[in-house]
């Protein structure tokens, strides 16, 4: 039995991975679970990449101004776990999803993904996941 | 869990002072990662046994390659890798203090022991914020229990931190399919300053 691994000799590979996840970097010390907000903007931008995606959209408050805001999501190793691509959202496209909202009251928040977003009037990969992971 | 247990070791009182000085983003000590101190948000490396906890229990695989006289172990994240000795040296007297440290392994029956030392304290154990010195030692016990599981026992000793050493709960890694790669984790410096200004700081109320 003695050396199992060693056996597979060079360049034998074996590609481990867990099922867990784990929540993501200070998402509930920065963001209010408790609150969520849903909001409709144009995306101004959508940063897929390493290790916080992230999604820039311009929203027209109720006073009639333009807040710019900004979805953290997560990395996209999770992201494409749930069908994400880089252009699952494009710059121009009017998009619609809820936030858990910045516990400092900034127009920042965290994308929660149990919620439907919507792409162009149109949902986008459904819902499910979670934003903990 | 992304520590080596639910139960560390009492600290000494150098150990405290460190712990008391970390502020992590997870866990029951969370801050915003905006006032936070947590090596991960400029893209430090996250050092050995952080990096192993991450691929164990997380998202991220980790690749083991086996050649003549050493075996690599290939981290997802911050695509990294280790190398562990394998031609029967021991571990030296003194070297150079790097992340991930040195690492000599050999077999004990059915199990792949790895000895290692000489770890940079500058990064965290754990996502915890969970210190370490410059003496910690890491032993790791490697064991194929089937054809897709390998499970892993780890002890931690660092006399300067803990007043014993920390035992690990037992760690189980399953097989991943052959179209699993490891792909290109780079956590880049450059990016993670962006993100930190466009999100991190103004969600957690930093104005820098």
């Amino acid at each position: 039995m003695r050396g199992v691994i060693e056996r597979c000799l060079i360049a034998t590979v074996a590609l481990l991975a867990s099922t867990s996840v784990f929540a993501h970097h200070g998402t509930n010390a920065s963001y209010d679970p408790t609150k969520a907000v849903t909001l409709t903007g144009v995306v101004t931008r959508f940063t897929f990449r390493n290790p916080h995606s992230f999604v820039e959209f311009d929203v027209r408050n109720e006073q009639g101004e333009m807040v710019h805001w900004v979805g953290e999501m997560n990395s996209p190793t999770v992201l494409r776990e749930a069908g994400w691509t880089a252009t699952t959202i494009k710059a121009g496209d009017e998009l619609t999803m809820t936030l858990n909202p910045s516990r400092a009251g900034t127009p920042r928040g965290v994308v929660n993904r149990m919620r439907p977003i919507l792409v162009n009037g149109k949902q986008v990969l459904g819902t499910g996941g979670s934003n903990e992971n | 869990m992304l520590t080596l247990s639910q139960t560390p070791p009492p600290f000494t009182p150098l150990g405290k002072k460190l712990f008391d000085a970390n502020k992590p983003s997870y866990g029951p000590r969370a801050v915003p990662p905006a006032v936070g101190n947590d090596p991960m948000g400029n893209c430090d490396p996250l050092g050995l046994v952080r990096n192993l906890l991450l691929e164990l229990v997380s998202v991220y695989p980790m690749e083991i390659v086996q050649t003549r006289d050493r075996v690599f172990q290939f981290f997802e994240w911050g695509h990294s890798y280790r190398q562990v000795w394998t031609d029967g040296r021991p571990l030296p007297k003194d070297a150079d203090l790097t992340f991930n440290g040195i690492s000599t392994g050999r077999w004990e029956g059915d199990t792949f022991v790895v000895t290692s030392g000489f770890f940079d304290d500058r990064s965290w154990l754990d996502h915890f914020g969970m210190p370490h010195s410059t003496e910690m030692t890491l032993e790791e016990r490697y064991r194929r229990l089937d054809r897709d599981t390998l499970e892993l026992n780890m002890t931690l000793t660092d006399p300067k931190i803990f007043t014993a050493p920390w035992v690990s709960e037992r760690k189980v890694m399953k097989l991943a399919p052959r179209s699993r790669e490891i792909a290109e984790q780079f956590c880049v410096p450059s990016q993670e300053a962006e993100f930190n200004r466009i999100v991190r700081d103004p969600a957690g109320g930093v104005v820098r």
